[in-house]
Formats: structure tokens, sequence, C-alpha cells
């Protein structure tokens, strides 16, 4: 019963939420462009209408479903990774290159098994410093996951422009194209997302870990004195939250991509977005894919809404931030039912 | 390097390292009074657009500076509102302000890509001041730089030496104790953290007015977040953070200067500054440093708690 006035209390919120983004929003685009409020919603029913679009927001939603799982669980415990952007970069570049140095080796389906571990293990690793350095130095992690961004970019940016770089691309900044039998189908994505979100489900719900997550997250005191080793589950769980997003990394390039460009042409910040999923989730698991879809859908309008009216796609951040922002208004406090 | 260079690199690092210190100025301040805000990088790229915009269609640089203060501040009234007053988790406001911040400076700032602005051209002449050797980089600089190197010390000032900072300090150290004491803990933290904004404007639009005239998406280069470091580094002290922002500017300048030596790799240093910032994150870790770090006692936490 608590749970269930939970969940319809958080849904009230979010459609809160989502009504003053939208007004705010629409009212600038108005403002500045001239751009209808009508238009936006006919561009968002356009989206949702033809097939192609809505494929495209489906693979958008995609690397920003991997991440937040992984931030679901890193954040539950307290841990506030910011640097999933960085971590899907990662994954997407050592996936990619693993790809495409192995395709004369490997000539099978194993390749993109072989280049999602690649990636997720990077991915892992990347998130593995800072987790480290938090856990054994109390570092703060929200700027040295951030800071572990810019470096990530920096790092993806001199591999495509040097090693990595495909001679036959005439001059253009860009890698080889990713072998025909590592590349993923879209639905196979979905369903792994689907299963992963399930994975996480039960570590959080059914296991010891989960609710270690979850001890630790509310109290690192009361974690201590119940003999949890929060410093290693820490560790560990970051690690978890750095190989989903580099999962996510690869899959986007190896379902949309196809090749790597610059880190600002490949991901138009999937790892903050996911941040904002993670919280439209309000935490959970079953619900991140949702939350990731409804983001990927408002993008893809964005991007429709910058054909026909010039309006750079960049400015849907604006709708995302004001939307993390109405979230992270606490709930009104709860009112006194019964007597004083 | 000869004295010709050596001047450039300090002249450089200052330029690169005002946007830095103007926007950690504001936030020590509204950090020593117990309010963190992550949104500082979004402020910056609100600031710098609209000056870009608004000193273009108004011909004034200053009036361009003018707008971006006010429109940061107001933005940072928003994380004022949430995660003081609404007692709303700091973190995830201020994330989303840096979001929210992206978003409006590519909406105001798109249509004027390509253009050049209207920068600030001015500089100011030390006189024999800039005669003097190692002085040379510090002369004939836009009046900005100066402005912020008094502001710098000003602030310092009014932290340690005078009742009001006193007051900021407590909110930030004892809250329900400064509120026993009489003061305002709700109005002081709104009061901070909107200045806090309204510097990092100053700090945006530093960048679009006077470092590289002209607006393009990614512009600010995570200097907001490096701000957030250098705070953190100053132990929350206006005239450690002078000094430290110039360090953080000559970092992010240095790749210009060793790019012609090693070729392709030159990217990679792009990525130094955000190193530093881990590697002295570091090493303040360590006990004995982290006990004189001076991080305000309730920094982050809601009042009432």
């Amino acid at each position: 019963m608590r749970e269930r006035s939970r969940a319809l209390r958080h849904a009230a919120r979010v459609a809160a939420a989502f009504t003053a983004a939208f007004a705010i929003y629409a009212a600038l685009l108005y403002a500045l462009y001239g751009v209808h409020p009508i238009e936006i919603l006919t561009s968002l029913g356009g989206v949702l209408a033809t097939s192609k679009s809505l494929e495209r927001s489906i693979v958008r939603s995609l690397p920003v479903a991997f991440s937040a799982l992984g931030l679901v669980v890193a954040f539950k415990m307290g841990y506030w990774n910011i640097g999933a952007e960085g971590q899907l970069l990662v994954g997407m570049l050592v996936g990619t290159a693993c790809a495409v140095t192995l395709s004369n080796e490997v000539d099978s389906r194993a390749l993109a098994l072989i280049s999602l571990a690649a990636a997720a293990a990077s991915g892992g690793l990347w998130a593995l410093l800072p987790a480290y350095l938090r856990a054994r130095l109390e570092v703060n992690e929200v700027l040295s996951t951030l800071m572990m961004n810019y470096v990530a970019a920096a790092i993806f940016d001199y591999i495509v422009r040097g090693p990595l770089r495909d001679p036959r691309a005439y001059g253009f900044i860009r890698s080889p194209p990713i072998p025909a039998q590592a590349r993923l189908e879209i639905s196979d994505a979905l369903l792994a997302c689907v299963a992963l979100s399930a994975l996480v489900l039960v570590l959080l719900e059914l296991t010891r870990y989960g609710y270690e997550v979850k001890v630790v997250g509310a109290s690192r005191t009361v974690a201590e004195a119940s003999g949890i080793d929060h410093r290693s589950l820490l560790t560990w769980m970051a690690t978890l939250s750095g190989a989903l997003a580099g999962l996510g990394g690869f899959v986007v390039a190896s379902t949309m991509l196809g090749v790597l460009m610059e880190s600002s042409r490949v991901s138009p910040g999937y790892g903050y977005t996911a941040i904002i999923a993670a919280w439209l989730a309000n935490l959970h698991p079953a619900l991140v894919l949702p939350a990731s879809l409804l983001l990927g859908v408002i993008y893809e309008a964005g991007a429709y809404i910058e054909i026909l009216h010039k309006v750079p796609v960049a400015t849907t951040m604006v709708f995302q931030g004001v939307l993390l922002l109405a979230l992270a208004v606490p709930g009104l406090p709860k009112r006194r039912t019964s007597g004083r | 390097m000869d004295a010709e260079h050596l001047n450039s690199f300090v002249r450089l690092s200052i330029e690169y390292g005002t946007p830095i210190l103007l926007a950690a100025l504001g936030e020590i301040f509204a950090e020593r009074s117990g309010v963190l805000n992550l949104g500082l990088e979004g402020l910056v790229a609100v600031g710098g657009a609209v000056a870009f915009v608004v000193s273009l269609t108004t011909e004034s640089p200053w009036l361009g500076i003018a707008a971006a203060v006010l429109a940061a501040a107001a933005l940072s009234a928003v994380h004022a509102l949430v995660a003081v007053r609404l007692r709303g988790n700091q973190v995830v406001s201020g994330l989303a302000l840096t979001i929210v911040g992206m978003g409006l400076a590519s909406l105001v700032a798109s249509k004027h890509v390509g253009l050049r602005g209207n920068p600030i051209e001015i500089t100011v002449d030390l006189g024999p001041l800039g005669s003097v050797p190692l002085l040379g980089g510090l002369d004939r600089l836009d009046p900005i730089v100066y402005a912020s190197m008094l502001l710098s010390v000003a602030l310092w000032l009014a932290l340690f030496k005078t009742k009001l900072g006193l007051k900021v300090r407590a909110c930030g150290e004892d809250p329900a104790a400064a509120e026993a004491l009489g003061h305002d803990v709700l109005l002081t933290r709104m009061v901070t953290t909107v200045l806090g904004g309204a510097t990092a404007g100053i700090a945006g639009s530093y960048v679009t007015l006077v470092m590289s005239p002209g607006w393009f998406e990614g512009i600010t280069a995570g200097r907001g977040w490096l701000a957030i470091g250098v705070v953190i580094f100053s132990s929350w002290n206006p005239l450690r953070a002078l000094v430290l922002s110039y360090v953080f500017g000559g970092l992010m300048q240095l790749r210009f200067i060793l790019a012609p030596y090693i070729g392709a790799g030159g990217v990679l240093l792009r990525s130094l500054p955000y190193l530093m910032v881990i590697v002295l994150l570091v090493v303040l870790s360590f006990e004995p440093l982290r006990r004189r770090s001076g991080a305000p006692e309730s920094l982050g936490r809601p009042y009432p708690p």
C-alpha cells in the first residue's frame, strides 16, 4: 500500500515536472524563435508517427538507458557518478577499436560479443579510478568523475584523429567502419537492455548486495556498524555502473553510427541525459528504459524542430534540465492525517 | 624561454585564469555560507552567451556584461529557491542548473554563431610598473583582469575582516548557532548564492568578450567545473583562489606552447587541467592536509536539517 502511494506521488511529480519543463521550453522557443507551442506538440507527434524517427529515438535512448541503469545503482549508494559520459566514450572507443582491428581474425558473430565485452570492461575500468579514490581516500567523486569525462574526450579525439583514423576517409576525421559481423540489431540491443534492467532489479531487490547498497545509501555509520565492507562494495558497484555505460557506448556506435567521429559528434551528452533518466525513473531499474525512451523522443522532436525552424537541438537541454530541476524539489511536507 | 616568451606566458595564463577566478570567487562566498552550487558551468555558459548577444545588439560590451550578470543571477536564484528555500537536493539541483544553462546558452546565442561579437578592446597601462622585470606580462591587460584581482582582495577582506563575513561563515559552519544569534540563515544563503551566480556571469562574459570573442557550443570548456576545483584547493580563500586560477589558466594554454613539439598528441594536452584537478584532490585527501583544508562544516546540508 505504501509502495503504491509512493509510486503515485512520483507519477504526480513527474507529470508536474513535465508540465513545467514544457511550459518554459515552449515559452522560450516562442519568444526567441517564434515557434508556436502547438508546433512543438505536432513535432512530438511527428516523431511518434514515423517509424524511422521512432527508431532513431529508440537507438538514442539505448545508451542513455544502459548508463542510467548503472547510475541507479551508484546513486542508491549515495555515490554521485557524474562520469557516465566519459565511461560511455571509453567503452565506445575500445569496443570499436576492438571490432575494427580484430575484423580479419574473427569473422563470425563472436566479434560482436568480444567488442561488447571490451566495451564493458573498459568502461568499468574507467569508472574504477574515481571509485577507488573515493573508497580509499575519500576523494570527492562529483569532481573526479566529471573531470574524467574531459580526459576521456581528449583521449577519444586523439585516438580517432591518429591511431584509429581511416586513411581512406578523404581526410575526414573518422575511424574505419565497424565490420558487419560486429554490428548489432536494434531489436537485440533493446532486448539486452530489458534483460539488464531485470538483472539490475534482481541485484537490488533479491541479493545481499542490493540490500547492502541500500544500507550504505541510507547511512554509512549504520553500514559500518552492521559489518558491511562499504569500501569494496562501492568500488564494485561503481565499476558495474561504468561497465553498463561502456556497453551503452558501443551499442550506439554499433547500431546507429557505424563509424567513430570526434567525441562531440558521437555523443550529444548521453551520459548527462542518463542522470536525468535515472532520476526520472525514481531510481527504479524497471522504469529506466521507459524514462530513457521518453527523453529520446524529446531529443528527436528537438532534432525535428531544428530542421524546421533552425532551433539548435542542444536547446532541448533546457527541457531536460528544467525537468531535473523540478524533480529536485522535494515533495511537499506530508500533511498530518490523524490528530496531532 | 626568453623574457618575451615568459611575458606572453604569464599574460595568457592570467587571461585564461580570469574566468576561472571570477566563477570561483562567487562560489567561495556561496560555499562559505553552506550552499554548494554545481551549476557554475551552466552559469558561465549563460553569461557568455548573453554577453555575446547583448553586446552585439546594443554595440556595447559593458551592457553585455550587465545583462550576463542579471541572467546568471536570475538563474542561480532558481538554485537558491530549490536548494535553500525548498531544501531540495543541492547536488541534483546544481547539476540541473548546469544542464539548463547549457541549453539556454545555445538557445540565446545560436542565431549569431560565427559573428565576432563586440569585444572589449580597452587595455590598462600600468605605466612604469609594466617595465619592471617579471611584471611585464601583467601590463596592458583589460580592465576586467585588474578588477577581478581587486575583487579577490576585497572579498578576502569582507570574508575574514568584517562582521558580515563572519556572519556568512557562521551560516556555513553552524547555521543553528548563527540563527540563535539572530542571523537569517536562509536569507544569507540565498543572497550569497545569487551573488555567486552573478560573478559566474561575469566569468562567462570574459570568455566571449575578451578571451575569444564570439560563440560556439562548448566554448566554456569546463571552466565552471575547474572553478569548483579551485574553490576546494584554495581552502575557500579568495586570495589563494587568485593564484590557483592563474595556475589553471597556465595549464589550459600550455598546449598551445607545447603543441608544435608533439604534433598529433597535442589534443591530449587538453586534458591537463582536468587531470590536475584529480591529482590535487588526491593530494588534499591525505589526513594532515584534509584537516587543514577548512571546508565549511555544513556545506551542502540543507537548513533546517
